[in-house]
């Protein structure tokens, strides 16, 4: 009893969301800094969730958060972003709420790799904050041929970005970003684009870049990844996929539209 | 009752003030609840409804001053129901944009995580990798609808019927009469205050997860929902076992 996790901090903030353009520049660059934060401390915190540590509680908690924001500082170069906008707030509180969600795998001894990815974390994430009631969604998309997972599918508007972010004149690192409109209303959309790293490669390159493979002969080669995926082939900082990010301009919360 | 004070409040309130709780209920309007089977969080048995979420839901509305009155109603009836204002509130509710409807709070009281129970040795990590469960034994508890995935690819899926089928279901995997179990909601099973925890461990199926709400009828009397959604209750996935 005494151990029991909340699932979900209710809040009733009844405030209102709605915004101008540039807010909504400023709330969409807040969210990708604190999620691209996120992931790269999961991939950083990969040995210590797969260890049998006793002490995992920074992966938890206001501790979590606290490693973000360190994370924040080193990689983006300024402050973490104060949770001072419900959208934030509910963010942040996500966040914990997926780790927490996760707490019983990556506590549990009895099994070495727990396959708690920074994919992972990102799709529990993406499902839980996209499905709050916020006119905002975030998630991971690959490249339309090359697919893992078949629901990290680009749309059409991504499908395109993707598409002129392989084309040798785009700046790498660079993000796109433009205002969509659909029935709901305006929307300011960004493409955050993600490359391999060596570490990325390791799953994601070469049969020969897999660590199963590593002393054996070539014709023992495995072409399946730690994970079970077959290995891409993908080759160092090839484009890899992109985080899509969407933020309502001036659109209420549609639970208190509905109210 | 104890546990749900220690959850919604964060206290646990003396006996002798509950005592005073239940004379004052009697002038308090009764709300009526919709639910249907959804074990651990509601439960229904011969003996009654029960689970934490029943608990959780007493304690939101007599924080508001209401008295919570439960009705069993088929999940495929309990939407239909709400529209017709033949229970004010109903949970789980999976579809919070039908007509007719609110929800009693803006945001998901939970997010339903669907997935795969396995005995710790015969874990997989990944089941978006079908070939590792497409032919293993997997049993549900029936009543419960599988992931379409997994309808598609498993071809050993048996129902299990019951009482405490969940219960029973996750035990058929310990016992090794079969190899995975299918449950609507991985986190309920695995997590550190589960009795399952040192026998199995679960993964989730990627992109399936539900947003589950409270629904309420927009037939509510004016200022039901506003004095529901000021309170400070909170549904708690994980029952203590």
């Amino acid at each position: 009893m005494n151990a029991r996790i909340l699932l979900l901090l209710v809040l009733l903030t009844g405030n209102c969301v709605g915004q101008d353009l540039n807010q909504t520049h400023k709330l969409s660059d807040e969210i990708l800094s604190i999620f691209g934060s996120a992931q790269i401390y999961l991939f950083r915190s990969q040995t210590l969730i797969n260890s049998k540590a006793k002490n995992k509680d920074q992966l938890f908690g206001k501790a979590f958060i606290d490693q973000l924001k360190l994370i924040h500082q080193q990689i983006y170069h300024s402050p973490f972003p104060a949770a001072d906008h419900p959208i934030k707030a509910y963010l942040l509180n996500s966040m914990i709420a997926v780790m927490d969600d996760n707490k019983a795998l990556i506590l549990d001894k009895e099994i070495d790799f727990k396959g708690f990815i920074p994919a992972v974390f990102a799709f529990q994430l993406s499902q839980r904050f996209s499905n709050g009631g916020y006119p905002v969604s975030i998630k991971f998309v690959g490249l339309k041929d090359r697919l893992v997972n078949e629901l990290n599918v680009p749309d059409q508007w991504e499908t395109s970005t993707l598409t002129k972010m392989q084309g040798s004149h785009w700046r790498t690192n660079e993000g796109f970003r433009e205002v969509t409109a659909s029935k709901q209303g305006k929307y300011l959309r960004t493409l955050q684009p993600i490359y391999h790293k060596q570490q990325c490669l390791t799953c994601h390159g070469s049969i020969a870049d897999n660590p199963v493979n590593k002393g054996k002969a070539e014709n023992t080669w495995s072409t399946e990844n730690k994970a079970g995926f077959t290995m891409q082939n993908f080759k160092l900082n090839e484009l890899a996929g992109g985080v899509s990010l969407s933020v309502g301009i001036d659109i209420q919360p549609t639970v208190s539209n509905s109210n | 009752m104890a546990a749900a004070c220690f959850l919604f409040l964060g206290l646990c309130l003396p006996a002798a003030f509950s005592s005073v709780q239940a004379a004052t209920a009697n002038d308090k309007t009764s709300l009526t609840i919709g639910v249907f089977d959804y074990p651990p969080l509601v439960t229904i048995t011969d003996s009654g409804i029960g689970g934490s979420a029943i608990e959780d839901l007493s304690a939101i509305l007599d924080e508001a001053g209401y008295v919570a009155t439960f009705r069993a109603i088929p999940r495929k009836r309990l939407l239909q129901s709400l529209i017709a204002h033949n229970v004010d509130l109903a949970f789980p509710l999976y579809d919070n944009n039908a007509e007719g409807i609110t929800t009693m709070l803006a945001e998901p009281v939970l997010f339903e995580t669907p997935g795969l129970c396995f005995r710790k040795e015969n874990f997989v990590q990944f089941l978006s990798t079908v070939k590792h469960w497409r032919n293993l034994t997997t049993v549900y508890p029936g009543g419960v609808e599988p992931v379409p995935i997994l309808k598609k690819y498993n071809k050993q899926l048996l129902p299990i019927y019951g009482e405490d089928v969940l219960d029973r279901t996750i035990k058929i995997v310990i016992s090794g009469r079969a190899d995975a179990a299918y449950v609507a909601n991985i986190f309920s099973v695995y997590n550190l205050n589960s009795q399952y925890y040192r026998h199995v461990a679960c993964s989730s199926f990627f992109g399936y997860t539900s947003p589950i709400y409270i629904g309420a009828s927009k037939g509510l009397a004016n200022g039901t929902l506003e004095r529901l959604r000021q309170t400070k209750g909170r549904i708690n996935l994980y029952s203590s076992d």
